[in-house]
C-alpha cells in the first residue's frame, strides 16, 4: 500500500477513530491526545503491517492501546483513590442518555457491542481486534445487550 | 430500541478531531527532517558557531513551530493556517541553557492575557552524538505559581536521540505574573528500550488486575535484565513498585540503574512583551428567551484565537438552588457553522434577586481551545441532576471585529 493510499484509508476511518476513543475515554481532550498518538504510530509503523486487508483493525488496535495508555498515566499521577472520575461528556448532537447507558457499561463489555454495531466489525474481525476468541466477543455482546437495556429500563423509569 | 440505534449515542465527528487527523498525517511527513532528525556533531558544532557569531539569528531561523502548532489544517489549500492574530503575537526568543549532555533553547512564547493562556516552544539538542536522552520538563512556574498545562508535544516526558522541538499551552497564573520558568530533569538512558502496554498482556476472560499483574510480572523480569519499556511514544514506564510519592517517578528507574541523571537546570523567560489581543466581542448585550419562559442574557463576549471568555446571566422566576455536584445549571458551546464543539468550562455563581424580584444567575463560561476565532458561538444551556441533562434551549450569539 503506498503512504498515499494509507492516508486516505486513516482520513476514511476518522470517525470511527474518534467513536473509539470516545467509547475508552471520557474526556474530549484525551480523545485528541490518542487519536492523534495513533495516527503518527501507525504512519511510522505501517511498513510492519503484513496486510492491507487487516488495516483498518490494526489502526483501531493501536488507537484501543493509546487510550489505555492515557487511563493508565492517568492513574499513575495521582492515587487512584483521590482521582475523581471525569464525567463522560457526549456531544451535543448525540443523545446522551444512550451515551451514558453506553459509557455505563465496562469497557470489555462496551468496545465489542460498539464494533459491532456501529462500526460494523464481524465477530472475527472484533475477536482479532481484542485479542480475545470469538466466544468470549459473543458473550460479552450477550452481557453487553443486557446491561445496555436494563440501563437504559432504568433511565427511562427515573425521568 | 434496537442495538444498531447505539450510533446515536454519538454525535457527528467533531470538526476539529477531522483537522487533528489531517494534521497528524501531515506533521509525520515532516517529523523526521524537523522533530527528531539526528544531526552529526559537526552540524551541531556548525550551528552553535553560528549561533555565537549571529545571536537571535537562529531565534529567528525558527520561528514558526507556535503558529503551526497553533493552526488548523485547511484540507483544500492542504496548508497549515493560522489566525494572524498569532503569528503576529508570537515572541520569538533565544534563551539557551547547556548542561552535560543537553542543550535547551526557548524558542518562542505566546502571552494571551485576555483568554488566560500562555504557549511556549523550546529545543532540545544533544551535545553527543548517538545520546540517548531522557527528559522531563515541570513547570512552568509563573512568580511562584504553579500552572495547569492544557497541551504539549513531545511534553512533560520527552525521548529523544537527537534535535527535538517541544512546545505546550496552559493556563496563566492568578497572580498576575509573565516570567516563566520551566524545570529540566535530564537523565540518560543505559539500557535497551521495550515497547509494550497491559493490553499485550490481556488474554481471554482475564480481568484488568490480572492483567495488570502479568504486565508488572514482565516488567519486573525485563528490569531485572537491564531494560526498560516505553508506552506511548516517548514515556517510560516507572517501576511503581519502587516510587516513592516524594520524589519523581523517574528515580525508580535511575535506582534500577537504567536511568543516570545527567543535567538538571532551569530557563526562565518573561512572555508578558508582546499581547494577543482579542480579536471578536459581542457587540452588546443580547437576550434570548427560552420555551420555559426562562432568559439568557449575554452581557459579554471576547474572543482571542485561543479563548472565549463569555459573561451571561440565566434570569428565572423561581429561586433556583445553587449548583453543586449533584445538580446546577451548565452551559456547552460549539461553532454554528462548523458543526464543531468545542471544549467548554461553566461555572456559576449563586442566585441573586433582581429588581423585578426574579432570580438571577451568573454564569462564567470559558471557551477553549480554538485556533481561530470564530463569527459565532452556539450556547446551549442545560439543566443537570445526577446523571440527568436536560437541554432547556439554545442561543447563537453574533460576534464583531474587537477593532470596530
Amino acid at each position: 500500500m503506498t503512504k498515499e493510499e494509507f492516508e486516505r484509508r486513516v482520513v476514511g476511518m476518522q470517525d470511527t477513530l474518534y467513536r473509539v476513543a470516545s467509547t475508552i475515554l471520557p474526556r474530549p481532550c484525551d480523545r485528541e491526545d490518542a487519536i492523534q498518538e495513533c495516527v503518527y504510530r501507525a504512519l511510522r509503523k505501517r511498513d510492519s503491517l503484513r496486510s492491507d486487508d487487516a488495516m483498518r483493525g490494526w489502526v483501531i488496535r493501536i488507537l484501543i492501546n493509546e487510550c489505555y495508555v492515557i487511563l493508565r498515566r492517568a492513574k499513575r499521577e495521582r492515587p487512584v483513590d483521590e482521582l475523581p472520575e471525569p464525567e463522560p461528556q457526549p456531544d451535543p448532537d448525540a443523545n446522551p442518555d444512550l451515551y451514558r447507558a453506553l459509557f455505563s457499561l465496562k469497557r470489555e463489555l462496551k468496545l465489542p457491542l460498539m464494533l459491532h454495531y456501529v462500526e460494523g466489525y464481524s465477530i472475527e474481525e472484533i475477536a482479532h481486534i481484542l485479542r480475545v476468541p470469538p466466544g468470549t466477543v459473543k458473550s460479552r455482546m450477550a452481557r453487553a445487550r443486557k446491561k445496555l437495556k436494563l440501563e437504559l429500563e432504568k433511565e427511562a423509569n427515573e425521568r | 430500541m434496537t442495538p444498531y440505534d447505539l450510533k446515536d449515542a454519538f454525535g457527528e465527528t467533531p470538526q476539529r478531531v477531522k483537522d487533528l487527523v489531517t494534521r497528524s498525517l501531515r506533521e509525520e511527513e515532516r517529523s523526521e527532517p524537523i522533530m527528531k532528525k539526528k544531526l552529526s556533531l559537526s552540524l551541531i558544532a556548525a550551528a552553535l558557531a553560528v549561533l555565537l557569531l549571529a545571536g537571535a539569528a537562529l531565534a529567528v531561523s525558527q520561528t514558526g513551530l507556535l503558529a503551526e502548532w497553533l493552526g488548523v489544517y485547511n484540507q483544500e489549500t492542504g496548508e497549515i493556517e493560522t489566525d494572524a492574530a498569532v503569528s503576529e503575537a508570537v515572541q520569538r526568543l533565544n534563551q539557551s541553557v547547556e548542561g552535560d549532555a543537553l542543550r535547551v533553547t526557548l524558542t518562542e512564547s505566546l502571552y494571551d492575557p485576555e483568554g488566560g493562556t500562555y504557549s511556549l516552544a523550546w529545543r532540545y539538542e544533544p551535545l553527543t552524538e548517538g545520546d540517548e536522552l531522557y527528559v522531563v520538563c515541570t513547570g512552568p512556574l509563573f512568580d511562584g505559581e504553579w500552572t495547569d498545562s492544557m497541551r504539549g508535544m513531545n511534553d512533560p516526558e520527552c525521548y529523544l536521540t537527537g534535535p527535538t522541538d517541544c512546545a505546550k499551552t496552559g493556563r496563566l497564573p492568578e497572580n498576575g505574573g509573565t516570567v516563566a520558568t520551566l524545570f529540566f530533569d535530564v537523565y540518560r538512558v543505559k539500557g535497551e528500550i521495550e515497547h509494550k502496554n497491559v493490553s499485550d498482556f490481556e488474554k481471554p476472560g482475564m480481568t484488568d488486575k490480572e492483567a495488570d499483574a502479568a504486565f508488572e510480572a514482565w516488567l519486573r523480569e525485563i528490569t531485572n535484565q537491564g531494560k526498560l519499556n516505553m508506552e506511548g511514544d516517548g514515556v517510560l514506564t516507572p517501576l511503581w513498585w519502587d516510587a516513592k510519592p516524594e520524589e519523581a517517578q523517574e528515580e525508580s528507574l535511575v535506582r534500577a540503574g537504567l536511568l543516570e541523571r545527567v543535567d538538571q537546570f532551569e530557563l526562565t523567560v518573561d512572555i508578558g512583551a508582546v499581547s494577543l489581543a482579542a480579536v471578536k466581542v459581542l457587540a452588546e448585550p443580547v437576550e434570548f428567551t427560552f420555551d420555559n419562559g426562562d432568559t439568557l442574557r449575554v452581557n459579554g463576549c471576547t474572543v482571542t484565537p485561543m479563548v472565549a471568555t463569555i459573561e451571561a446571566e440565566y434570569i428565572t422566576a423561581e429561586r433556583p438552588a445553587p449548583s453543586d455536584m449533584e445538580s446546577g445549571l451548565a452551559i456547552f458551546a460549539a461553532n454554528p457553522n462548523e458543526g464543531q464543539s468545542y471544549g467548554c468550562n461553566s461555572t456559576t455563581d449563586d442566585p441573586v434577586q433582581t429588581a423585578d424580584g426574579r432570580w438571577s444567575v451568573a454564569c462564567h463560561i470559558t471557551v477553549s481551545p480554538l485556533r481561530v476565532a470564530p463569527e459565532s458561538i452556539k450556547l446551549t444551556v442545560g439543566r443537570y441532576e445526577g446523571n440527568e441533562h436536560e437541554v432547556i434551549g439554545m442561543a447563537t450569539i453574533e460576534l464583531v471585529d474587537a477593532a470596530e
